[in-house]
């Protein structure tokens, strides 16, 4: 069995965190800083992150998670880790986006669209993820004459 | 939330990092707001808006592009055309995203009635008539689904005038007034029945079809929410059967807004890109489409000035039937509907192209089979159309077959 290194990952909140590197690496933008700084020595390598604890702790969760548990597990796990409040699911999108983790970017959208599929009309989904109507009152009102195509 | 957090999110507005909220309470007050599902009646200040306005593009993209492919059938595809009413960024790369019907095979916006369906395999429909309405029905799925909730796609009301009988066709089955913005179009019969002329609401990309302007409307100012003209965009003429048997009519239609080169090697059938009575529907423009020209191109269209057709490929696509074959042992006139035409009628039939050698059309773009309609139960019929045609053009033609009279039949 290989000894897994670890390395240590610092984040913009100075929260230190452990992961075996073989998780840690799973994020594309610590693979390529890790690379850049040293390509021997990956232990107990120190970056500088960006994102709050939170998310990071979340990511790495994730990751870690997402190797342990078989895949009839995983699908019940993931679930459940994506059960959170439109907040913490946009602060996950946006640590999966700047880390550049796949798999963790792969379900948050897919949680996502799920939301957006699950809204009955545009005015729910709209409430659902706090956006503003930008439209002026007359393609508003073209839309609307549009959409009601649209209702069977 | 502790004092630990607020200064970090402090700090964080400093650097600019992030679409975080700015205050730690406001985060909270949004929360509550969104579940409790009111929308309070404020000033919109930047440091309440949500995080998700202000998503980057490449990942919004990423999200409905996940809708646009899983939800491909009705009803459920009313996702994709609520994403595209959310907001602007939303809409405009919603509109991104999706494709034509001859791209992908789907109809996600009125727009798409209109366009060409896809080049392999047909778009399955089925038309429900209502005798006592007088009313026609065109749905998009393969037959009638249990539970009435199958997606309306186009409506037509037959309406009896004194020389010719007019067929009235619109979004809504509610609605059929010519100046509502549901009217699309409309297919019209001569007297006796043998020759219908189909009328479309806006002209087609190309400019390259007779225009007959109707003597209440003017062609000249076109305002973009009432369709001032129609135009004639194609014509179907039965004749007799020759022997006068009870032998099976022969149809002829003439696209005029469709060219013959559409169906030769690399041609592409007109595609428009948004309806004319909402002009800010422009869709981003295809690199399919032929004509990139601006929706409502009343500049040149004048009466006296028509352009006919040009030499070679502006020549006009005509169908004819296919002809059926004589079963010996059935008694009968038969044609292959493939499963989709189970009940016998005169009404039936399948279209494909009559071209002459110097066409150039391949012996396999001959065969095909580019409309077909047929009966399957009282008063419930089939529809599958494909490219070049679109929904819009397969149903007035079809619709051109309920209206026949004796004299061709």
């Amino acid at each position: 069995m290989l000894l897994s290194k670890n390395s240590a990952l610092e984040s913009k909140d100075n929260e230190i965190f452990e992961v075996e590197e073989s998780i840690a690496i799973q994020s594309e933008l610590i693979k390529t800083m890790t690379t850049m700084v040293n390509s021997k020595a990956y232990v107990n390598e120190r970056n500088q992150m960006v994102p709050e604890a939170r998310c990071r702790k979340q990511a790495n969760y994730h990751v870690e998670q997402n190797n342990k548990i078989v895949d009839e597990e995983l699908s019940d796990w993931e679930s459940k880790f994506f059960e959170v409040d439109m907040d913490d699911l946009h602060e996950l999108f946006m640590a999966a986006n700047y880390l550049e983790i796949e798999s963790l970017l792969n379900g948050v959208t897919k949680r996502v669209g799920d939301f957006i599929k699950a809204c009955k009309n545009v005015e729910v989904i709209r409430q659902t993820f706090g956006i503003n109507n930008d439209f002026a009152a007359q393609q508003e009102e073209e839309i609307r004459k549009l959409n009601s195509w649209n209702h069977i | 939330m502790s004092l630990k957090i607020m200064m970090r999110e402090l700090k964080e507005m400093k650097d600019g990092i992030g679409n975080i909220s700015k205050r730690g309470g406001e985060s909270k007050l949004w929360r509550s707001r969104t579940r409790s599902h009111v929308v309070p009646d404020q000033p919109q200040e930047c440091a309440e808006q949500s995080p998700w306005s202000n998503l980057p593009p490449e990942l919004l993209l990423d999200i409905i592009h996940r809708v646009e492919e899983s939800e491909t059938a009705w009803p459920a595809r009313a996702a994709v055309v609520f994403c595209a009413a959310v907001c602007r960024s939303w809409r405009e790369i919603t509109k991104e995203i999706v494709k034509t019907p001859e791209q992908c095979g789907r109809l996600t916006f009125p727009i798409s009635l209109k366009q060409p369906g896809p080049r392999e395999s047909p778009i399955q429909c089925y038309i429900r008539r209502d005798r006592a309405t007088s009313t026609y029905l065109l749905f998009y799925g393969l037959v009638p689904s249990e539970g009435e909730g199958d997606k309306l796609l186009l409506a037509a009301r037959k309406v009896r005038r004194a020389t010719c009988t007019d067929f009235v066709i619109s979004l809504a089955a509610d609605d059929f007034a010519r100046a509502s913005y549901t009217y699309v179009g409309k297919q019209r019969s001569n007297f006796l029945g043998t020759k219908f002329t189909v009328y479309d609401s806006q002209p087609p990309c190309d400019s390259m079809i007779p225009l007959t302007t109707h003597r209440r409307f003017h062609s000249k100012q076109v305002s973009p929410r009432l369709p001032a003209c129609n135009y004639s965009i194609g014509s179907i003429t039965y004749e007799l059967n020759v022997l006068r048997t009870r032998g099976p009519r022969r149809m002829h239609c003439v696209l005029h807004s469709i060219p013959v080169s559409a169906i030769q090697e690399g041609g592409t059938a007109p595609t428009p890109l948004a309806l004319p009575q909402f002009f800010d529907e422009q869709l981003s423009p295809l690199p399919s489409s032929k004509g990139k020209q601006p929706l409502m191109d009343t500049s040149s269209l004048s009466p006296a000035v028509t352009p006919l057709f040009s030499p070679g490929s502006g020549e006009p696509l005509t169908l004819k039937n296919k002809a059926p074959r004589w079963h010996e042992q059935l008694q009968c006139w038969c044609l292959n509907f493939k499963g989709r035409v189970t009940v016998a009628s005169v009404k039936n039939f399948q279209l494909v192209a009559a071209v002459e050698p110097e066409h150039n059309v391949s012996p396999e773009d001959q065969e095909k089979v580019i409309l077909q309609f047929g009966k399957i139960g009282k008063d419930i019929f089939t529809m599958d159309y494909q490219y070049p045609l679109s929904a819009f053009q397969a149903f007035a033609i079809c619709l051109s077959s309920f209206d026949t009279k004796p004299a061709c039949e």
